[in-house]
This record gives structure tokens, sequence and C-alpha cells, in this order.
């Protein structure tokens, strides 16, 4: 990517971030603060980690990871089920994101068929544990936050859904991803050239 | 060393073990067929099929899995079996045990999968450290996709009019059957691995050998 797309990816990626913040500062729920921590983590981890403060991920994935806030802030009447599904639609951006920066910066190593597995295997995963954490929180802190069987069951579904599709959708996408990932990485550690 | 080696057991006994699973979930087909109950026959019928893909993937595919890994199969859908059609009315935490044992399998299958293709493909490595995570995450995605099934079942049996296969009891029981399947997965990341090995090692020179005749 030449320097100019970088800033423009940069600049949109930015603005995407500042969304996810504001869900999370102003929403005043602990789940969304939670969420846009671990977003805002994620997005700028390769520009700490290569120096360049240029390198964020791109824009698209940020923006997906963005989606659940403004969908949220948007249409705050719209039915739980579409909240969930671009919830979900941002947690298999953010797994995407983490298999591309654990393939370019660490140890792991995923090919494409894997991370696409991954992606959905994630989503799922990440519902999974919420189920959990629900069911925990109501049984040692007295709260009221797992749904009845029905409306649970629907959002599990709506999460396998989301997270194939997402890692049927990314396929195509991902090679970029990591290619510009990896290029970022080779450059912090000195092995390739800036472009 | 095998998976039954690591079991200590002698062949004869462990052996011995699984047919008898396996003759148990036979009687329950045949119950179900003298019963005219469709809906038994499959449920003890699918899980039988399942347990002889340890022998034919030894026989046909050369792949080592002895008769430690029929037994764990077995015993994790014959555990399901039972439950579905007696223990879970029956006691509420069984669900919970069968759960634990069908987690730790789906662990072991998927490391067994996931380490023949970082044998096999250049573009794959998975270290040591990342395994548990990984495996956790494998566990957890296929424990929500059999909630989905289970759904689906109860949803397609409510439409026709019949008693579904296997009912679910409510959302607890769901966390608690995902906190199950985790817990089976991470006994498998803990202790189970080692034994596991030689499966992707085989799975992976086969791959190897396959990929090399059509060069």
């Amino acid at each position: 990517m030449d320097l100019h797309a970088r800033h423009v990816n940069a600049g949109v990626g930015l603005m995407a971030l500042a969304c996810v913040a504001a869900a999370g500062l102003v929403g005043g729920d602990p789940l969304w603060t939670g969420f846009a921590a671990l977003t805002l983590a994620l997005a700028v981890f390769p520009p700490v980690r290569t120096g360049d403060p240029i390198a964020l991920p791109p824009w698209e994935l940020l923006a997906l990871a963005a989606l659940p806030a403004a969908v949220h802030v948007a249409a705050p009447g719209l039915g739980g089920l579409w909240l969930a599904a671009a919830t979900y639609f941002a947690v298999a951006a953010l797994a995407l994101l983490l298999a591309a920066e654990l393939h370019a910066f660490g140890d792991p190593q995923l090919s494409p068929p894997f991370a696409v597995g991954f992606v959905a295997a994630a989503t799922m995963a990440v519902a999974a544990m919420w189920t959990m954490g629900r069911y925990a929180s109501d049984l040692f802190l007295g709260t009221a936050l797992l749904p009845p069987e029905d409306p649970l069951m629907t959002e599990l579904v709506v999460a396998t859904a989301v997270g194939v599709a997402a890692g049927l959708l990314f396929q195509y996408y991902l090679a970029d991803v990591v290619e510009g990932l990896d290029g970022l990485a080779r450059v912090a550690t000195g092995e390739g050239e800036s472009t | 060393m095998t998976l039954a080696d690591h079991l200590g057991v002698p062949d004869r006994y462990g052996r011995g073990l699984a047919r008898l699973l396996q003759a148990f979930m036979a009687g329950v087909v045949v119950l179900g067929a003298v019963r005219f109950d469709p809906g038994m026959m499959l449920t003890a019928g699918l899980p039988l099929a399942v347990t002889f893909v340890p022998a034919f993937l030894r026989r046909d595919y050369d792949v080592p899995m002895d008769w430690g890994w029929t037994l764990w199969i077995s015993l994790a859908v014959g555990l399901h079996a039972l439950g579905s059609l007696w223990a879970y009315h029956r006691y509420p935490w069984y669900d919970s045990v069968a759960h634990v044992v069908s987690g730790s399998l789906v662990a072991a299958t998927g490391y067994a999968l996931t380490m023949a293709f970082v044998r096999h493909a250049d573009g794959v490595d998975l270290p040591k450290a990342y395994r548990g995570a990984y495996l956790l995450v494998v566990v957890l995605a296929f424990g929500v996709l059999w909630e989905n099934l289970e759904h689906a079942a109860e949803l397609f049996g409510a439409l026709t009019g019949g008693k579904p296969p296997n009912v679910q009891y409510g959302a607890t029981d769901t966390a608690k059957d995902l906190l199950a399947d985790a817990v089976g997965g991470l006994l498998v990341a803990v202790w189970a691995t080692p034994a596991i090995r030689a499966v992707p090692r085989a799975l992976s020179s086969r791959w190897r050998e396959g990929s090399e005749v059509t060069e």
C-alpha cells in the first residue's frame, strides 16, 4: 500500500475507532467498554509494534468492529436480533484481525483456509463464552443476564450463521490483510523495505 | 506410544468394554425397531455408526486408531445415547458428565486433525503455547453447533408432532452443557495430547504420500 493510501486508511480507521471508543465510554455498559478496549488494543498493536503511527489495520475491519455501536446509536429501537447479528460480525472482524496479527507478528502460522475456519469457530466460541459468563454472573452475582431458552438458542444460531458467513466472506479479503500486516511486520524487524 | 498404551489397560479388557458399549447401542436399535420407534433407532443407531470410524480408518487408511479411540468414542456417544433415552430425565447432572466426555473427544479429534495439518502443510504452525486456547475455541464452537442441532431437532419434533430425540431443558442447561464441554476440552489440552500424537503423524505422512503420487 503506498503512503497516501496508508494515510487514508489510517484516517478512516481512526474515525471507526472513535465510534467504538465513544460507545464504550458513553454506553455505561461494562460489556461495551470491554469490547471497545479490546478493539482498540488490537487496532493499535501494529502501530505500536512497528513504531509507525499510520500502520493501522485495514479500515474495513475497524468499521465492522464499530458496526454494533453504530446500529445501537442509529436505531435503538431495532430488534435485538439485528444488534446481535451486528455484534457477532464485529466479533468475527476482531477474530480475523487477531488471526492476521498472530500470523504476522507472532509465532503461529495460519494459512487462509485455517484463518477462515478460525474466524467462524472463534465467533461461535465467543457466543459460548458469553453464555457461560452470563450464567456464572446470574449464579454468583444474582444478575438476570441469561435470556430464556428460545432467545438464547436464536442468539447461538445467529452467532453460528454470522461466524460462518464472515469466514466465507473474509477469505477473499484475508490474503490482503495478512500480506499487509506481514509487510509491516517485516519492516518492524528490519527485514523488508518500506514503501 | 498409542492411546491404548497410555491407558495402561490390557487390550482384552479395553476392547471388551468398547464391544460391550457397542452391543448395548445395537440392542437399543433393535428395541427401537421392535417398538416401531424411529427416534430411538436414530438416537442409538447414529452413535453406533460413529463408533466404527476408528476401525474403518485403521483398516482402509492405515491411521493408527487403536481400541483406545473406539472406547473413547463409544463412551462419549454411548453416554449421550443413554442420556437422551433415559438418564437425562432421571438425573439432571448426567448431561454434564456426558458433555465432559464428548467435549474431551472433540478436543482430541480437533487436536489430531490440526497437528496433522501442521505437519503436512507449509503455511500452518501452532506452537505449544497457543494450543490450549485453540482447543478451547474448537470445543466451544462444536458445543455451540451441537446446541444448534439439538434446538433444530426440537423444532423439527414439534413441527412433525412426534417426540423429539433430544430435549433441551432450558437456558441454564445449555450454559452448563457448554461449561462441561469446555472442561472436557481442558482435560485433553492438559493431559491427553501426548497420547494422541501417533494419529497426526500417520495422517500427515499418508497425505504426503498421496500428494507425491499425484505429482
